[in-house]
């Protein structure tokens, strides 16, 4: 591989993992829970594009995986299998990305409730008046 | 020809670094939400360029569309700023 | 303390790129791919050699609906689930919002119009054409289901009650189109002793749905898995918007 494409590609992997922990420290340290619910968000949709980078295919003239007519010859198939680009990380993506948004909607509702049960929504003063509760 | 993908993509990338901090690091919680969707529309390009058409559909109307208007409603049914009552 | 965490974090971002740029996920910067992934390319629309095939010239929708079919059903559940629990937590739903009629200005009322004809169409072709071109049953819900939701923004809650969008309606027709994949899935399996979610004649169960009907070319049964998944997926959201407007959020209960 030739230099500046090794440096591209280690700046793009470096870029993206340092996304990832800007969201995992949104999530462990800012004390409102809307801030956790869309550092959450932030974090499950860059790991699905960190999935769709490891099965993409350098070379120079990539197409996606759709055969481009409905009565192909020998020499179409040929050219799909050795140009197109991986389909199986796409299908567990499109899943994936269902599976986070029916989360997210369910986190929302309890987010609102919590507000009706507690009036404030800054983890260290539910905990605090969650004690006075109980003590 | 590599080296034109590679370069886009560092772009997009950096668009997208530079939204989500500055969407982590926001008091005011409606632009918070505004820069997660711009950095949503940087990943929607990313999947363009990487050749996952039908990621691209799927995530455009999820990411620009749906989330952000949840999000919303959430703020609208509380409170807007970070820290706000007590 | 916060300083200790970003540290900790930080190292771990560090040693995760140089563990990456070694090849800890895969290859960088390959020309090949993986033998599987050439295997569904090559047997997905191969109309010379018909022993694995699955009638659709788009690999990720063949994947989604009949290689891996399985994890598709999973998902459907997995989203059932989450939208049974947001229903069981919206109890007080208040009926103030139904009475409040503030309609936007006119400009925003005709471009909201338009805009809803075009979102019709395409969220339509792409749900109809999901085998041959990109597309597919998830992404024509979710591209129909922004249909309530600008009706919601510019007109009021009021309008759309009239127009007869109620919660109890979009949860009937959900229910249907899980019904109808039930059926298709379930059924051969039962009766005819072929194979859960069978697509293609296989050679030794030669049963199947014809991949040409006159001049319309199915996928087998990818064209009405994608039509039951528009429909259970808009009205999910659809539930899920109406529900989020009249949930009532500004009351302690107790201090």
């Amino acid at each position: 591989m030739e230099g500046i494409n090794y440096l591209l590609a280690t700046y793009v992997y470096a870029s993206l993992i340092v996304i990832v922990a800007v969201a995992i420290y949104g999530i462990i340290a800012k004390p409102n829970l809307i801030k956790k619910v869309i550092a959450l968000t932030i974090l499950g949709d860059t790991v699905n594009t960190f999935i769709i980078l490891i099965g993409y295919r350098f070379v120079s003239k990539p197409k996606p995986p759709v055969i481009p007519t409905l009565h192909p010859s020998p020499e179409d198939i040929i050219n799909i299998v050795k140009n197109g680009v991986d389909p199986l990380p796409q299908a567990f993506v499109i899943t994936a990305i269902v599976i986070n948004l029916a989360i997210t909607a369910f986190l929302v509702m309890l987010v609102v409730r919590i507000y009706r049960a507690y009036g404030t929504l800054e983890m260290n003063l539910i905990e605090r008046r969650k004690g006075e509760e109980h003590g | 020809m590599i080296i034109f993908t590679l370069a886009l993509l560092t772009f997009l990338t950096t668009i997208a670094l530079a939204a989500t901090i500055k969407a982590i690091a926001e008091k005011d919680l409606v632009k918070a939400v505004v820069f997660s969707a711009l950095q949503s529309v940087a990943y929607a390009i990313i999947y363009g360029v990487l050749m996952a058409p039908d990621i691209l559909y799927a995530y455009i109307a999820v990411g620009v569309g749906i989330y952000p208007v949840i999000v919303l409603y959430a703020i609208a049914k509380t409170y807007r700023f970070e820290g706000g009552r007590k | 303390m916060r300083w200790f965490i970003a540290l900790v974090i930080a190292l771990t971002a560090v040693v995760l790129v140089k563990a990456v740029m070694d090849g800890c996920l895969g290859y960088i910067l390959t020309t090949d791919v993986r033998s599987i992934a050439e295997f569904y390319l090559r047997s997905t629309y191969n109309v010379f050699n018909k022993t694995h095939w699955a009638a659709s010239p788009e690999a990720v929708n063949a994947i989604l609906w009949d290689y891996r079919g399985l994890d598709t059903v999973y998902e459907t559940t997995v989203l059932f689930i989450a939208l049974l629990g947001c229903l069981v937590l919206a109890t007080k739903l208040s009926s103030e919002f139904m009475e409040v009629g503030e309609w936007l200005t006119i400009i925003a009322r005709t471009g909201v119009k338009l805009i809803i004809m075009f979102i019709a169409i395409i969220a339509l072709i792409l749900a109809f054409k999901g085998y041959v071109t990109p597309g597919g049953g998830f992404q024509g819900g979710s591209a129909f289901a922004i249909i309530p939701l600008l009706i919601l923004a510019a007109f009021s809650c009021k309008y759309l009650e009239n127009l007869g969008y109620r919660v109890n309606k979009a949860e009937a027709l959900r229910s249907l189109g899980l019904l109808a994949i039930a059926a298709i899935a379930v059924l051969p399996f039962i009766f005819l002793s072929a194979y859960f979610l069978q697509n293609q004649p296989k050679p030794w169960i030669p049963i199947g749905i014809p991949h040409v009907i006159t001049f319309i070319y199915t996928g087998g049964t990818i064209l009405f898995y994608n039509l039951a998944e528009l429909v259970v997926v808009s009205m999910e959201f659809t539930a899920i918007f109406i529900v989020l407007t009249l949930l009532r959020g500004e009351e302690h209960g107790g201090h």
